[in-house]
């Protein structure tokens, strides 16, 4: 359960103030994909930092219950300097899985190949989220927060992440920020619409992105 | 139950951090074993060459490097500590993307590496002076444990006080780093307070390390019991900083997450 009391959140620009959310209260549909839409700025990624508690609103009420995934996103939890190797394991100490587990599961699934005993910072973006992907699918979360880092990598990897999904659906649901308007019909149930005033739930995805497309375009 | 379990998550994030720290500074390479060693080597022998040069006595004990020794590895315990919390945060600024790995948890596996650190070194460099045939009886063990431990707190205190100033000023680093200078000089390191004269002691006799470096040495040498060092008043100062220390902490949290 994920339930918003109250939330306000803005940021301090150099001489104004940047709202995201003004005293929203919402409740996120329980065990459904959810697929969040908002023009560029809109405040998604900071939804799902809010969310998985990384951020913290400036006033207001977060209540979850289960366990989230971090944000998984480009920029990533990974520290740079550290190989994939030692982010992984420092990933399981904190998550408290196996390390054998998770490494013989990451080895197989990222496809990372030698790169994995490399630091993270000479990584492509690509081969960062291929890694944070197949982390995050050898933990077992609840809920998994995606941030865009869906639809990377070729067709066959591609592949692997909507079967990885797939089979986890059962126990699993995801809320998930994205760009491409594919990989948001793909995953979701419904549809959340940031408009930088209120969140809407649409039901019905295709209507939402509807609405979305107009708005980024006129 | 509640608790627990956040305390369970928290010693999995510290030791976790705790470990990644360690094997960024000494697995990887000899070298950061090396500049451990090497840092105190360094203040013991321009002393050490200072005093020979100047005909100085040994002020306590028959080892000028022991001697020395007992006031640089509590300093270092400070001021390391100090520094490795200021920059918990920016070394660790990609880990605290995952929800649970908090900024105090950085500064808290700083605190126990800077401690393990010093500890390893001052045993190295005890043995050493052991097989160079110096005397030494450690004279009450729990003596230089308590205040090894006020030192550290009081160093947690600072450090949480500064790296908070930090978030708003960066470039406090510098000024800090240019304001605890003097301390180096004012904190027994190669004196004992009754050495100095009564003016210059009115002087620095506010500077709590200098209470501790008296303390610890107290607790060191069996022969040598300072009348200057005042329990009452570190402990003061220490609980006033460290109390400060975790209110700034926990007043600046969500910044050192946002920047």
């Amino acid at each position: 359960m994920i339930k918003l009391q109250n939330v306000c959140k803005s940021y301090k620009l150099k001489d104004s103030k940047k709202t995201i959310l003004d005293n929203i209260s919402f409740e996120f549909p329980e065990k459904k994909n959810i697929g969040v839409l908002g023009v560029n700025g809109a405040g998604k990624s900071t939804l799902l930092r809010l969310i998985a508690g990384t951020e913290f609103p400036d006033s207001g009420k977060i209540i979850r219950t289960g366990k989230y995934s971090w944000p998984l996103g480009f920029s990533g939890s990974f520290h740079g300097t550290l190989t994939g190797i030692e982010n992984l394991r420092f990933a399981c100490r904190i998550y408290n899985a196996n390390i054998k587990e998770v490494t013989e599961f990451v080895k197989d699934f990222s496809e990372l190949g030698k790169f994995i005993h490399e630091p993270i910072q000479t990584y492509s973006s690509g081969m960062r989220s291929r890694l944070a992907f197949a982390l995050s699918m050898a933990i077992d979360f609840d809920v998994y927060l995606v941030d865009e880092i869906m639809g990377v990598g070729d067709q066959g990897f591609q592949e692997k992440c909507k079967d990885a999904f797939t089979a986890k659906r059962k126990y699993s649901s995801v809320i998930m920020v994205s760009h491409s308007m594919n990989t948001i019909r793909d995953f979701s149930d419904v549809a959340i619409l940031l408009t930088g005033e209120h969140l809407e739930i649409h039901e019905d995805v295709d209507k939402a992105i509807d609405i979305y497309t107009k708005l980024t375009h006129g | 139950m509640e608790l627990i379990q956040a305390l369970r998550v928290q010693g999995r994030v510290v030791s976790a951090l705790t470990l990644r720290e360690t094997r960024s500074r000494y697995g990887n390479s000899k070298l950061g074993f090396f500049w451990a060693l090497f840092e105190p080597f360094a203040h013991i022998a321009v002393f050490m060459a200072i005093f020979s040069a100047m005909g100085r006595a040994i002020p306590i004990g028959d080892s000028m490097g022991v001697f020395i020794l007992t006031g640089i590895a509590p300093w270092l315990l400070f001021s390391n500590i100090v520094t490795g919390i200021m920059g918990g945060v920016d070394g660790n600024r990609a880990l605290l993307g995952y929800p649970q790995v908090m900024p105090i948890d950085t500064m808290i596996s700083r605190i126990l590496l800077e401690t393990a650190t010093i500890i390893i070194i001052f045993i190295f460099f005890v043995v050493l002076a052991i097989n160079f045939d110096f005397t030494i009886s450690l004279d009450d063990f729990l003596m230089m444990l308590s205040a090894s431990g006020m030192i550290i707190v009081l160093a947690a205190g600072v450090g949480m006080i500064n790296a908070s100033i930090k978030l708003y000023f960066p470039s406090y680093a510098t000024i800090y780093s240019a304001l605890s200078r003097p301390f180096y000089f004012m904190s027994g390191i190669f004196f004992t307070a009754d050495f100095l004269s009564p003016e210059i002691l009115d002087l620095i006799d506010f500077n709590p390390i200098l209470h501790i470096v008296e303390w610890l040495r107290s607790g060191f040498y069996t022969s040598f019991n300072s009348a200057f060092y005042d329990i009452e008043y570190v402990g003061t100062v220490t609980l006033v900083i460290f109390t400060l220390g975790l209110v700034a902490e926990r007043a600046t949290r969500k910044r050192a997450r946002q920047i």
